[in-house]
């Protein structure tokens, strides 16, 4: 038999049995290299995060704190003395602090509330209830300053807003750890070098003033400063002390500095990363994920428990089926396009809240006002008194911190426009009112604009705008859209419609449209929510249907055989049995929720919120629109505390699948 | 692990026994399925395992091509001695070992693959890529398998459209397509009907020429008509501190013709006459 | 919330009553129609319902703003002028036109605000059909500008190389390319990674090593994916900066992105083709093992066949999971439309692009607002085919066994 053999013989069987084994052994090396290569990137993505998050810093001061407190230590200080220095040092500016603390109202009614409703629930002097904050005296701010806030607060408000602290650069924790130190002869080399700069720069200048002649020279010495300069700063880049020492000699140095911390989770956005926190993308996390939770959870249970127990197989229930698992692959941003023309634009007035009077616009009322004078032709600005009132300001604002409003209101040419009408004096006040904003210089061109001829009396304009405001709030037959028959009847009774041309009635309704669309804001945490909860329906639903199936067959049946109906079958036996994969399925899709970023994009999240959002209809940010934003940002703190940030979110999430892992064997040890 | 140093080549020993097991256990991490088995296995003969269900026939056999280094935390004790060397040593290469100790499964198991693929499967890890090499080898291992009357015409068709039996003369000629010495067959028959079983059985007579067979059945008569040698397993309990301990055991030994109608043992008499199991 | 007060519902029904029931009808067997059963039932499909609800919304809403986006028409000056004066009656359908100017190839153009529509053209006269659009027939004056309508054409938004919207060029192209370069690169790096972190899970590691290792990669699945961002930013691009020189590479480039959304769905692809080796019968194995292969040769040439479908379907997942793919790119990729086949230049995608876009206060009604809906579209439609076809090879793979 081995004659006729096709077969290799047993050398070369030998032979290729070694090569084949080799083969096995370098391609077994590169899949578990695969494995190691797949955990040294998880591991260099969290150390990455960790080695932005702490770090050493540079921080300077505008005004050195030791100056403010005459030389003393901040610790010495006390806290009236404290409140003192700032008050001191802020003037008039120290009421934005009360204003953005501590205050409870709106920005906007800030002046115009009393004391007591601005100070809600917190210490003020007794028996200033009752007064306007302009109306206190400077000890009675003082008071309510040093009553509401704590020492470090104190503290961190004195060097943010009057020492000005400035963290000039950052290095992460390697450098911290490994290159942190210059040594002596980094130290000599880096004095001689800029000694050398320092003479040869000189000689240059020297040089420069002799012209010509020295061309041949200059270059020559240039050349040598180009080379020093290039050995400083491959110097100064050795080690934090060296950059330091270097270029920010009077900087104080901090080696271990941590961007995460108590006051990080506690303080709201701020455009300075050394001062911003979190608060507000946390609480908007928070608000989002509950009410997602709260939304899909009973749908997609619902829709699963429907696809197990009662769909029979007909067509419709297997596009629903098939349907539901292609919703499961499709792009996330592609449900932020969709929320964002169907959630925040067709239903705007129910995500804004309007339909029940929550978020009636009521800032952009100046505007409007102005808009609609525009729309007709009526020329606002020349004519209305002291225009702060057809501008929807009371004239006492004017002089108050209500700046922004008033400047939001108007855009630069508009304000040119208005203060060109102004006399001198008005334009002085006007100025003054505006504490150091500049104001364009009145513009000979615009004094030239000519009135329009054909007017309104100022007293039909403002019927006519009343008229207007009277459909601001959407009622629910409407849908968001006044209808025409309605607001022609409005303004029938506010003007006679003769007074207006066919043109300007058509730019009327027009205006109305407009502003109906424009202001009302959906790009709130319900359609955020929204959003998300039609996002993570599929996998709920997949993950509960997979929960249901998994339950016995012969729960069921010992269920219908006891009588059971159904329903009660469902509602008693199988979905207990179930809870705890379902409960598994909807953590896993929860923190999917939490982490996605791109469709709250599109819906419109907002990228700069200081105050914590106040419920459904709020403007949101989330944890993760934090960490995109500070990610792009050029400057590296925001780097740091965007690192900060991913910390927080990972570790609710981490929470949050603890959290289910403990609930989960809860329930599996009850049933 | 290295290839062995002297070729575990069957050609260059003269000698009646095939393979040789000395006292051999097997464990499944600290469990003992079979204990103390000691059996000659002879060459150019089929040698038939018996015995109840779980007395460790299957385990045993693949015990004997080191197919159990695939089960993870299954051991074997003892020597199992091939052509003067013992399988389990250290430097012994279970791929070296496999390539000449073939196997046939209790269930057909082909390669979603062509028939022709099937068959060339082997015979191409050893490196043949020439066409008509591995035709020829196809060839010659189909009609030893019986099956090539009924599949040459069609090579190209996937091994899974044949029918049970087909598909097992399909592994069968998968198996001898490398010229094993040896070739171990679990149950090769137990999920066919009787017509294919037939063919199987008549197979093996034929194959017994060119190859020593080990075949584990639990139909006696099968044993009693195809078989030369026949080793009964039996399962043995003990209780240990209340806890009931089984494990399997060799009973008896000896040509087919003396264990079915001589048994030295009780017990075997017992199991063939149908007393239990 | 809902369901629960169902519920207490059906328990005052069906709980408190069944005892007398069973006395009082004991004989009478007939089905009784259970109404809140029914309700429930109702209920629940609806439930179910918006899912389909979604999809018709979805498909509803990008088609309608994507056609809005196709048949939104700009006027644009083509600087010829009218030379001969043309009265407001209907018969003059004649247009002699200036020499200079660009040559008017619209279906419609514009004198004044009367529309007309552009019958033939030969050399310097054009015949028209006046007042198109309902708009109304005027005179207009020699020496005034004829302006061209202007859309966006299918063939324009599928090849053309630039996208700026300022200056009414709509190609989709670059940030086509810059899907496909960062999906390549991805897929580059995910399927080795993968396919060896699947083959040896499966094949070759114990089943304590295994049961590490899986949660871990699972971790690296449910990491969001704005971390990845900021991973590829600061980690990513200083190395590749670090490796191909400060010069060569940018500071925002698609290969930075492509290779962390690599890293991103190696776990996607590590998990499912783990699944479809897994699947494949121990049988099949041990008929190879039992022929004397080795574990590679067996792995190789038996079990990755047998599993091929299953594989494919992870790829295919995962390439929709990487074109689709937002925050990485939008981080790390660039922002800008830029058509370069060049890995370490910057090159904004499809999804980074609306999501650049959309970050801003959009207002509705722009045609950037339009144009997000129209990319959208072309993603969705890339997306929902790649993930229609790895559903179908999938449902083949199951057949398999
Ligand atoms: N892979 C395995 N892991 C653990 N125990 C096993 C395994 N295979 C078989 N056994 C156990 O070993 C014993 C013998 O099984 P087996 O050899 O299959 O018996 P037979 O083939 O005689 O029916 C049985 O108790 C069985 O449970
Ligand atoms: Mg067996």
């Amino acid at each position: 038999m081995s004659g006729d053999s096709k077969l290799p013989g047993e050398r070369s069987f030998l032979d290729g049995l070694e090569k084949r084994h080799r083969r096995g052994r370098l391609w077994k090396i590169f899949f578990a290299t695969s494995i190691i290569i797949a955990l040294l990137a998880l591991a260099a993505l969290f150390l990455n995060v960790i080695n932005e998050t702490f770090g050493s810093i540079a921080i300077q001061y505008e005004i050195d704190p030791l100056e403010l407190t005459g030389g003393r230590p901040l610790d010495e200080v006390t806290d009236e003395e404290l409140v003192a220095i700032i008050h001191q040092q802020l003037g008039r500016r120290f009421l934005v602090i009360l204003r953005d603390e501590l205050s409870v109202v709106d920005p906007s009614e800030f002046t115009t509330r009393p004391v007591e409703d601005v100070f809600e629930g917190q210490a003020y002097p007794e028996g200033t209830g009752e007064l306007l904050i302009n109306e206190l005296s400077d000890d009675d701010v003082q008071f309510i300053l040093l009553n509401n806030v704590s020492r470090p607060k104190l503290e961190a408000l004195l060097l943010s807003q009057v020492a000005k602290e400035d963290i000039v650069q950052s290095w992460p924790l390697d450098w911290a750890l490994f290159r942190f130190e210059m040594s002596e002869e980094t130290r000599q080399q880096i004095d001689d070098i800029q000694a050398q700069i320092a003479q040869l720069s000189s000689q240059i200048d020297d040089l420069d003033r002799h012209v010509e002649d020295y061309d041949q020279q200059k270059d020559l010495l240039e050349a040598q400063l180009d080379d020093l300069e290039r050995a400083l700063i491959e110097l100064k880049n050795s080690s934090v002390q060296a950059r330091h020492y270097v270029d920010f000699p009077d900087a104080e140095l901090i080696r271990y500095h941590s961007w995460l911390d108590s006051v990080f989770l506690i303080t709201p956005m701020s455009s300075f990363p050394e001062y911003a926190g979190i608060r507000t993308a946390i609480l908007g996390t928070v608000y989002i994920i509950v009410l997602v939770l709260f939304i899909s959870l009973p749908i997609g249970v619902g829709a699963a428990i429907y696809l197990e127990e009662y769909a029979n197989d007909n067509w419709f229930n297997r596009v629903m089926e098939t349907n539901i698992r292609n919703l499961a692959g499709v792009p996330s941003i592609i449900y932020g396009i969709l929320g964002l023309a169907i959630l925040v634009r067709v239903f705007a007035p129910i995500t804004s809240g309007a339909l029940f009077g929550f978020n009636v616009p009521q800032q952009t009322e100046a505007r409007i006002t102005y808009n609609i004078g525009r729309a007709i032709g009526y020329d606002v600005l020349p004519d209305v008194g002291y225009r702060a009132l057809i501008l929807g300001f009371e004239r006492e604002q004017l002089s108050t911190l209500e700046v922004d409003n008033v400047l939001t209101a108007l855009s630069e040419n508009e304000l040119a426009r208005f203060t060109a009408n102004m006399d001198a004096g008005q334009y002085a006040a006007f100025a003054a009112a505006f504490l150091n904003i500049a104001l364009p210089e009145p513009d000979e061109n615009i004094l030239a604009v000519p009135v329009e001829n054909q007017r309104l009396a100022d007293a039909d304009f403002r019927r006519l705008v009343e008229a207007f405001f009277s459909f601001r709030q959407p009622s629910l037959i409407d849908f968001g859209l006044p209808s025409q028959d309605r607001f022609e009847q409005a303004v029938n009774e506010s003007v006679t419609v003769t007074q207006l041309t066919p043109e300007q009635y058509n730019a009327l309704v027009n205006e109305l449209r407009q502003y109906s669309r424009l202001t009302l804001n959906g790009r709130t945490i319900l359609a955020a929510a929204l959003t998300l909860a039609l996002l993570i329906l599929p996998i709920i639903i997949i993950n509960t249907q997979e929960a249901i199936r998994a339950v016995p067959a012969s729960y069921r049946e010992a269920s219908y055989g006891l009588g059971a109906t159904q329903w009660q079958t469902i509602w008693r036996t199988i979905l207990p049995t179930a809870i705890p994969g379902i409960l598994t399925g909807t953590i896993l899709a929860i923190s999917r929720a939490i982490g996605e970023t791109a469709p709250l994009i599109v819906v419109g999240a907002s990228t700069f919120i200081a105050v914590d959002p106040d419920g459904l209809f709020a403007k949101f940010t989330a944890l993760p629109i934090q960490i995109w934003q500070w990610s792009t940002r050029p400057q590296a703190e925001f780097r740091n505390i965007a690192a900060a940030a991913i910390i927080v979110l990972l570790v609710l999430m981490l929470l949050l699948n603890a959290t289910a892992i403990i609930l989960r064997n809860r329930f599996s040890k009850r049933h | 692990m290295a290839a062995v140093q002297k070729p575990l080549n069957p050609k260059s020993v003269v000698t009646g026994l095939a393979v040789e097991l000395r006292n051999v256990s097997v464990f499944y991490s600290d469990y003992r399925a079979v204990a103390n088995v000691s059996l000659p296995i002879r060459r150019n003969k089929i040698t038939a395992f018996i015995g109840p269900s779980g007395c460790g026939k299957s385990t045993v056999l693949r015990s004997i091509n080191r197919m159990n280094d695939l089960v993870s935390g299954a051991r074997v004790e003892g020597e199992i001695i091939y052509n003067g060397h013992n399988l389990y040593a250290p430097h012994v290469d279970p791929v070296e070992v496999r390539r000449r100790i073939g196997m046939v499964f209790q269930k057909p198991n082909p390669f979603p693959k062509s028939i022709f693929d099937n068959v060339a499967y082997a015979p191409r890890l050893l490196g043949i890529r020439d066409r008509n090499t591995l035709m020829q080898i196809v060839e010659r291992s189909l009609r030893q398998a019986a099956l090539w009357d009924e599949v040459k015409s069609d090579l190209n068709k996937s091994g899974l459209a044949l029918s049970g039996g087909q598909q097992q003369r399909l592994c069968i000629a998968r198996a001898i397509a490398v010229e094993p010495d040896v070739i171990l067959m679990d149950e090769p028959a137990s999920a066919l009907d009787p017509i294919a079983t037939q063919r199987i059985e008549e197979l093996m007579r034929e194959l017994q020429e060119h190859y020593t067979i080990v075949i584990v059945t639990h139909n006696m008569q099968q044993a009693q008509r195809v078989s030369d040698y026949t080793a009964f397993f039996n399962i043995r309990k003990a209780v240990q501190n209340g806890v009931e301990t089984r494990w399997g055991e060799l009973v008896e030994y000896g040509e087919t013709a003396q264990v079915f109608n001589a048994p030295r043992q009780e017990e075997t008499a017992d199991y063939i006459a149908g007393r239990f199991g | 919330m809902l369901v629960e007060q169902r519920i207490s519902h059906i328990h005052e029904y069906t709980i408190g009553a069944p005892i007398q029931a069973i006395k009082s009808t004991t004989s009478d067997l007939r089905a009784r129609p259970r109404i809140h059963e029914r309700l429930i039932k109702l209920l629940l499909l609806l439930c179910g319902a918006i899912s389909i609800l979604t999809t018709i919304g979805l498909v509803a809403i990008l088609g309608q703003e994507s056609l809005s986006f196709f048949t939104r028409v700009s006027w644009e000056d083509s600087n010829k002028q009218i030379v001969v004066d043309l009265s407001a009656t209907a018969v003059d359908n004649i247009l002699k036109v200036s020499q200079s100017g660009a040559v008017i190839d619209s279906e419609v153009i514009r004198l004044d605000d009367e529309e007309l529509r552009v019958i033939s053209i030969e050399g310097d006269t054009i015949t028209v059909e006046r007042g198109y659009n309902n708009t109304e027939i005027a005179p207009h004056r020699a020496g005034i500008d004829i302006y061209t309508a202007d859309t966006v054409s299918l063939i324009e938004f599928f090849t053309g190389t630039e996208w700026s919207p300022q200056v009414g060029k709509f190609g989709v192209l670059p940030l086509v390319n810059a899907t496909l370069m960062t999906s390549f690169i991805a897929m580059l790096v995910a399927i080795p990674l993968g396919m060896g972190a699947a083959i040896y899970m499966s094949e070759y590691a114990r089943p304590k090593v295994r049961a590490v290792i899986k949660p871990v990669l699972e971790i690296l699945a449910g990491i969001p994916t704005v971390v990845f961002g900021f991973f590829a930013l600061t980690f990513m691009t200083p190395l590749l900066r670090s490796i191909f020189g400060i010069h060569n590479v940018e500071i925002f480039n698609t290969a930075s992105a492509g290779i962390v959304v690599g890293l991103l769905i190696t776990p996607l692809i590590s998990s499912m083709a783990e699944d479809a080796l897994s699947a494949v019968p121990q049988s099949l194995r041990e008929a190879s093992y039992g022929l004397g292969a080795t574990r590679l040769e067996t792995t190789i040439k038996v079990v990755l066949p047998a599993a091929t479908s299953g594989i494919i379907a992870a790829f295919i997942v995962a390439i929709s999971r990487a074109i689709g793919e937002t925050m990485i790119v939008a981080i790390a990729a660039g922002s800008g439309p830029n058509f370069t086949f060049n890995p370490f230049a910057a090159a904004e995608t499809m999804t980074g692009h609306i999501a650049r876009i959309s970050g801003g206060d959009l207002s509705y009604d722009s045609i950037d607002y339009n144009s997000i809906f129209a990319i959208g579209m072309t993603l969705f439609m890339m997306t929902f085919a790649l993930n229609m076809f790895s559903r179908r090879v999938i449902a083949r793979f199951r057949e398999q066994y």
